[in-house]
């Protein structure tokens, strides 16, 4: 679970969960889809924690939970009870004018061993709703080790109510990323120079109409990785098709990256290399402000830590540590890069029951995201999750500005966390 | 592709009926891809010269669930049969139903109609509708048609009746039609006037009677169908009326099914 030269630091343990362990949850990533509302069909005990969790983010007016009884999983009456609910959420939402263009089932993995009939139920619905998309959606901890975990699982859900077009303008979708770009972010420039615009992104959009407009787009760009697998089935089913740009903080492979989309959009890429040169200088002048303090990253504040951790390496910071429970296997090559480069790296996993020896053990470091600054007891954290729209050049400057702001001032970690709103 | 479960009280003789009925389909010409849903995981034995196959569940156990191929689990039998096994979990453990669920979730991730491309699917199931995962096989995008397997024992009738009924119960769903009823005979008094009175009661028809016979025995002895072991047999004959009826109650005779190859 921790190595500098062990041979495998990735352990499957007894987990631990510390209290700033956690993400969006399928809640606040169902909810980007515009007009849309969701009912969790489950124990209470299961839909307790996103209840609260929604409660906390505001966003209680937008889901409803039917909680299942013993007896309606044992004498079957459970699909009759769902479709019921159905019935009587609609009405009601109906009845204060607030019907919703796409109704979310989420249903537990008690669903899985009830080998429910969606389709059926989906019919069902159809015909009493017909005002009203509905799909099924899981909340499904137990596939977090399968190729469709529930962040990929959801965000495939929500790409899979596009409809397809018969014809595509010049538009590309931004997907994989749940915050939208930076709004200075040079893809806005560039990407038009390469004829490709508009960039489109989930989060433009207000009305579910409106956002019917990503089925436009000639090309998906996945900006990070749960967002490949939507991809692939919008390949398959709009014949849209996709490039993997993911986020990057090297400033090489961000250029790499632009070279990669223009050839799949058969455009010339415009000179970037001063975008290039000036991120490089900014990163080792942060460094060298930084002035040796040591680093710790994780990977809940960006998609690929290892990525991040070989940029800063390269660029003078001084790095000490990377929680990741394991790797993505985008993020694979930059990993065997520290293995070979950096054995010195501590690499620890933040479910690992021995990770808790590690607490409060790097008071005087810089912590990247909420879990790296909860086990090392750093004063020093720059909250950050869910990438927070970095993408591009423009993302490599603002880390660099995170990391400067995050060394000046001291921070209060529970209220970081509380505001963070962090979904297990 | 024409896709048929065959469902039946526990021991009456399902996947003996279903391997003979493959092989004799297949040496019809068909491409046939018998799926055994039982937890016993021995549907196919006879098909597979007497060897029981790794089942889907195994190989998920085995080699985890993104890490499973279509090779793994997918086995050529007798007259290039294809044999799945679902598989199940350790007896007195786990959850059978959501095995069945799992495997054929499997069989689809892994695009194994489309690359096999069968002619018929045959999914021989464990007794009775006890659960959703037994109800698998009935629903709409796996099986057309349903076939129940009884004797005219009284037990055999009853799972017989729940069966049906649970397929009428689905029938608003567009799920599978029940198409019949076969008669695996057990020579108790009057098995065949019985068994048709039930039928009727079922709002189904007997397509099908098939006497008990030591030829079914002697093959399986050898680890093989009737259809293999002893082609010449009266029994041999007998499973090849019941692959051209099966073929007729199912709307498809020779010919129109072989256009469709």
């Amino acid at each position: 679970m921790m190595c500098c030269n062990c041979q495998n630091p990735f352990e499957n343990t007894l987990r631990y969960s510390s209290p700033a362990h956690g993400g969006w949850g399928v809640v606040r990533m169902g909810h980007l889809l515009p007009e849309s509302y969701q009912l969790f069909v489950s124990p209470a005990a299961c839909g307790r924690h996103g209840a609260v969790g929604a409660c906390m983010q505001g966003r209680k007016s937008r889901v409803s939970y039917l909680y299942l009884r013993e007896e309606e999983i044992v004498s079957g009456g459970y699909e009759d009870q769902l479709l019921e609910a159905v019935d009587e959420l609609l009405e009601y939402l109906a009845s204060h004018n607030k019907t919703p263009k796409v109704l979310m089932i989420f249903v537990s993995c008690i669903d899985d061993l009830l080998g429910t009939d969606h389709d059926a139920l989906l019919m069902q619905i159809r015909e009493r709703h017909s005002d009203v998309r509905c799909i099924f959606c899981h909340m499904n901890p137990t596939s977090i080790d399968t190729s469709v975990p529930p962040p990929v699982n959801i965000q495939n859900k929500i790409y899979s109510l596009l409809d397809p077009v018969s014809s595509h303008d010049d538009g590309v979708n931004m997907v994989g990323n749940l915050v939208p770009l930076l709004p200075n972010c040079e893809a806005y420039r560039l990407l038009p120079q390469m004829s490709a615009s508009p960039v489109r992104h989930l989060t433009d959009y207000r009305t579910f109409a409106d956002w019917q407009e990503m089925s436009r787009s000639r090309l998906n760009l996945v900006i990070a990785p749960p967002g490949e697998y939507s991809a692939m089935q919008m390949q398959k089913k709009h014949g849209t098709p996709y490039e993997m740009a993911l986020t990057s903080y090297d400033p090489l492979q961000v250029s790499q990256t632009y070279r990669g989309i223009a050839a799949a959009l058969g455009a010339d890429c415009p000179d970037v290399s001063d975008y290039e040169t000036r991120c490089a200088e900014e990163m080792e002048k942060t460094a060298k402000a930084l002035g040796g303090i040591p680093v710790v990253i994780d990977e809940d504040s960006v998609a690929r830590p290892f990525d991040l951790a070989k940029a800063l390496l390269e660029h003078g910071f001084a790095l000490k540590r990377i929680i990741a429970q394991n790797v993505v296997p985008t993020d694979q090559q930059a990993y065997e890069w520290i293995r070979r480069h950096a054995p010195q790296i501590e690499i620890v996993q933040p479910q690992h029951h021995r990770t808790l020896l590690f607490h409060d053990s790097m008071p005087d470091c810089l912590a990247l995201g909420y879990n790296s600054g909860y086990l090392t007891g750093s004063s020093h954290v720059i909250p950050a999750d869910a990438q927070q729209g970095h993408w591009g050049y423009a993302g490599i400057l603002d880390m660099m500005r995170l990391f400067r702001e995050g060394a000046a001032h001291s921070t209060d970690l529970k209220a970081l966390i509380d505001a963070a709103g962090l979904v297990v | 592709m024409l896709k048929i479960a065959i469902y039946g009280k526990g021991g009456i003789g399902k996947s003996t009926t279903a391997s003979n009925l493959s092989a004799a389909l297949s040496d019809l010409g068909y491409r046939v891809m018998q799926i055994g849903c039982d937890p016993k995981s021995d549907s196919t034995k006879n098909l597979m010269s007497g060897q029981k196959i790794p089942t889907v569940l195994d190989q998920i156990r085995e080699k985890g669930v993104d890490n499973v191929r279509l090779e793994d689990i997918v086995f050529t039998g007798y007259g290039g049969i294809l044999c799945v096994e679902a598989g199940g979990p350790t007896p007195g453990i786990g959850c059978a139903g959501r095995g069945i669920i799992t495997a054929f979730e499997k069989l689809e991730d892994l695009g194994a109609y489309e690359q096999y491309r069968p002619d018929i699917v045959l999914y021989d199931v464990l007794g009775d509708v006890v659960c959703g995962g037994f109800a698998m096989p009935i629903r709409g995008n796996y099986a057309d048609h349903v076939f129940i397997v009884t004797s005219g024992e009284m037990m055999a009738l009853y799972a017989a009746s729940n069966i049906a009924s649970a397929i009428h119960n689905f029938g608003k769903r567009g799920y599978a039609r029940f198409s019949g009823i076969i008669l695996n005979k057990r020579n108790i008094d009057n098995e065949e006037a019985l068994v048709q009175k039930a039928a009727e009661e079922m709002d189904g028809q007997v397509i099908s009677v098939i006497p008990r016979d030591c030829a079914v025995q002697k093959a399986e002895e050898l680890g093989m169908t009737v259809l293999e072991a002893l082609p010449e047999s009266d029994m041999a004959q007998c499973y090849r009326r019941l692959a051209t009826k099966f073929l007729e109650v199912c709307g498809h005779d020779v010919l129109q099914l072989s256009e469709s190859i």
